[in-house]
């Protein structure tokens, strides 16, 4: 059900997300825009370490990683998070600034839901790569 | 009378002891035997008959023995005349007539024949020299071997001289003398050797003063010469100095066992032979000067050659080491390379006897000690060392490790800076020549000028890759700066507006169609960024890797493209990013020059070298000259010290090829 870009239904618990970029602003601006769609952002993390821990303790039902993270790979990051943390495992998606054809293949080998380009994150596009996921 | 006199002269020249004895004899026995003879016959012959007989006797004389004994024998024969026809009758005026004639008659004919047998002897004597020197000329003229030449020169001599043997031998430093060739009368066997020139005998004085020399007594004569010549019982001896271009290069010597009387004129005689002997010497040193620098220049040119081709620097190395040491007869040569920390390495060596010890390459040895790499570090100048015997250092015993006993270095300069030395040595206890050092020398201004080269090529292609490398470390830095700055800050400006359109009430529909058109400009200003950033710099290459970035732009291009991958892991970063922008821009090409309907690309690491290959089928006529594009995808594939090659024949397609090697 879907309103006004509010994506949830008045009985569901909102969805639970940590986000992972190494830019500030950018961790600002997207918290904002999926509140108000109706997701939670349950935390932040700037580098692999933070976004390991955060996990862990958080248990988030979504992680965004970056791609570029700063010298880290956020393929590395999303790997690690399908080992470390396979216990109600997140849904992780992989976000940059950058399209999705640069990574195509990228994406596809890692354990990962999917890709969304920064620019067009929203509520939505998170939840039609939820619905995809089995 | 020629026949007449040269018959007689043959016969007259050998003024052998004997005959001259007999001589003598004849002319004071002959007149007492002849009058002893005639005196029964007194009374019946007259005094005219009597000395007509006399006369006789005088012209036998003349014949035999000169003018001395025919005067002789004229004056006892008028005495013997006078004084026996005088007993018997009173000195008529027809007797005194006869006497006077008979004595100028007899000294007359005496004296004539005399002089003509002397003559005589003197031509055939002449001519005998004559053919013997012209037989010597001509072995000179055809350049006969020397042991030939000197063999037929000693034998010319020794028979043309009558003596009972003649020598040829020449001096050598240390005061030694090499007998080259021997003749005896009595034909002994001979083989050449060395004796030491001291003490005072004939090959000493002429080796002294440069002139002949004479010894008839070896009693009071020294040295192992003398002794032999007393051994032998040799009497008589003279010698003559073979002087070639000034310098005293041997000496000829003939002499007697038995009795002998050289002629007067003898020295004058050996001159003539040692002349020929010295010219014989002095052309076959210049035939082989010239041969050796023929050689020589034969030699350098063949290097000149290799350092014109930019041969690797092994190559020319191991060629300058062979030849030089085959040229200055060396045993052994090497180069060697200095290094900074007071070592020395060995970079190339040549022996001439597969026996002997290979120089191994790539050792460093200490400099140090007596020793000539040692010497030649300090001065930077060619050197020799003449002994290796007090060498010293780990280089030294090196040197005498592998029997030098002489050796000659030069350094190799390169642009005015020491950079090494060759070293050519010798197991022979002559040590190499004086000319060894500048002829050394005109191998190591080779060796040096191909170092040159080889190292402004380096510094060339070095200075190529820097240009390269900055600029692609500036894109690279832009492209991290637009990305972390100018494309983070649209985003989060995006992002801002849509959160804001989410709070605009539903009732301001106007406001929310505005707010979406500057989100959807946002948007196309991001796109628009995207694809600057992407031509700047493939920063995606640092994530994947070349494959996944070849992916993408086969994804991007607009026609299709096919793919044969094979490039594997990882490959060095500046490989990865000639790699992708040689293939992005042979696509672009393909896609907006060629109208080509499908692109082959492919990427092969094979070994040392990345291979890629980008073939279309358009209408090709590509020139690497003409489009920008492709001159610079070469300077940047050829400052990697790569190759890039372009086939495009007209209406055949273009097909790219380019090497990338992978080590640095």
């Amino acid at each position: 059900m879907f309103h006004n870009g509010h994506f949830w239904q008045p009985d569901q618990v909102p969805l639970r997300c940590l986000i992972v970029d190494d830019n500030d602003a950018f961790l600002k601006a997207a918290s904002l825009l999926l509140e108000r769609e109706g997701l939670t952002v349950a935390g932040i993390a700037s580098n692999t370490a933070e976004a390991l821990q955060q996990a862990h303790v958080l248990r988030p039902d979504i992680v965004l990683v970056d791609i570029g993270l700063g010298d880290e790979s956020g393929f590395d990051v999303a790997r690690r998070l399908a080992r470390e943390c396979p216990a109600g495992r997140a849904t992780v998606i992989m976000i940059s600034t950058r399209s999705e054809s640069d990574y195509t293949e990228l994406i596809a080998a890692s354990p990962v839901a999917g890709f969304l380009a920064k620019s067009e994150l929203s509520a939505a596009g998170i939840g039609r790569l939820l619905d995809r996921t089995p | 009378m020629g026949t007449l006199t040269g018959l007689t002269g043959i016969w007259l020249t050998r003024q052998s002891p004997a005959r001259r004895a007999a001589a003598w004899v004849l002319a004071i026995a002959g007149p007492v035997v002849v009058t002893a003879a005639l005196i029964p016959f007194r009374s019946s012959l007259s005094l005219g008959g009597f000395f007509f007989c006399m006369l006789v006797v005088a012209l036998a004389d003349a014949a035999v023995g000169g003018t001395r004994p025919a005067l002789t024998t004229v004056a006892l024969g008028a005495a013997a005349g006078a004084g026996l026809y005088d007993r018997s009758a009173r000195i008529a005026g027809t007797d005194l007539v006869s006497l006077i004639a008979f004595v100028a008659v007899g000294a007359a004919v005496g004296i004539l024949i005399g002089e003509l047998a002397q003559l005589a002897g003197e031509q055939a004597s002449s001519r005998r020299m004559e053919a013997a020197l012209r037989r010597v000329a001509t072995l000179v003229a055809r350049a006969a071997p020397a042991d030939e030449l000197f063999a037929a020169v000693a034998e010319q001599v020794g028979r043309l001289l009558a003596a009972d043997y003649a020598r040829v031998a020449g001096y050598e430093p240390d005061d030694m003398l090499t007998v080259i060739s021997t003749w005896t009368r009595a034909g002994l066997p001979f083989s050449p050797r060395r004796v030491s020139v001291e003490g005072e005998n004939v090959s000493t004085f002429v080796l002294r003063t440069g002139r002949p020399a004479r010894i008839d007594d070896f009693a009071g004569a020294t040295g192992p010469l003398a002794e032999e010549a007393r051994a032998f019982g040799v009497r008589c001896t003279i010698g003559a100095p073979i002087i070639v271009e000034g310098r005293i290069w041997g000496v000829m010597t003939v002499g007697a066992i038995q009795k002998w009387t050289p002629p007067p004129d003898i020295e004058e005689r050996l001159s003539s032979f040692t002349d020929l002997v010295a010219t014989a010497i002095s052309n076959a040193d210049t035939r082989a000067a010239v041969t050796w620098l023929a050689e020589e220049q034969a030699a350098l040119r063949r290097v000149a050659t290799l350092v014109a081709r930019g041969a690797p620097p092994e190559e020319l190395f191991e060629a300058v080491t062979a030849e030089a040491g085959q040229l200055l007869q060396a045993d052994q040569t090497t180069l060697c390379r200095y290094e900074p920390d007071g070592t020395a390495t060995s970079v190339a060596g040549w022996r001439r006897s597969p026996a002997a010890v290979r120089t191994v390459v790539g050792r460093r040895l200490k400099l140090g000690g007596k020793n000539l790499t040692t010497i030649v570090s300090q001065t930077c100048r060619a050197a020799r060392i003449d002994s290796y015997a007090d060498a010293s250092g780990v280089i030294g015993a090196a040197a005498r490790g592998v029997h030098f006993r002489s050796a000659v270095g030069s350094p190799i300069l390169v642009k005015g800076r020491l950079w090494g030395v060759v070293l050519a040595g010798s197991s022979h206890a002559e040590p190499l020549g004086p000319e060894t050092e500048a002829r050394l020398t005109s191998f190591t201004d080779l060796v040096a000028t191909a170092i040159s080269n080889a190292d402004n090529l380096t510094e060339l292609t070095a200075s190529r890759a820097r240009v390269v490398a900055t600029a692609d470390e500036t894109r690279r830095r832009i492209e991290r700066d637009l990305h972390d700055g100018a494309q983070q800050r649209l985003i989060s400006l995006g992002l801002a507006l849509r959160a804001a359109q989410t709070e605009v009430p539903p009732q301001l529909g106007r406001l929310e169609a505005e707010l979406a058109g500057v989100a959807d400009g946002l948007a196309s200003v991001q796109d628009d960024l995207q694809e600057m950033a992407r031509g700047i710099h493939p920063a995606i290459l640092a994530q994947g890797g070349l494959e996944p970035a070849l992916k993408t732009l086969a994804r991007r291009c607009t026609i299709p493209v096919e793919l044969d991958l094979r490039a594997g892991a990882r490959l060095p970063e500046r490989v990865e990013v000639a790699a992708y922008y040689v293939v992005a821009e042979a696509l672009t090409n393909a896609a907006k020059h060629a109208r080509a309907s499908v692109v082959r690309v492919e990427a092969a690491a094979a070994g040392r070298a990345l291979h890629l290959g980008v073939r279309d089928d358009g209408t090709g006529g590509a020139d690497p000259v003409r489009g920008s594009g492709l001159i610079g995808l070469k300077d940047r594939v050829e400052a990697l010290g790569g190759t890039l090659t372009v086939h495009s024949p007209a209406g055949a397609g273009t097909a790219l090829h380019a090497e990338l090697p992978l080590a640095e």
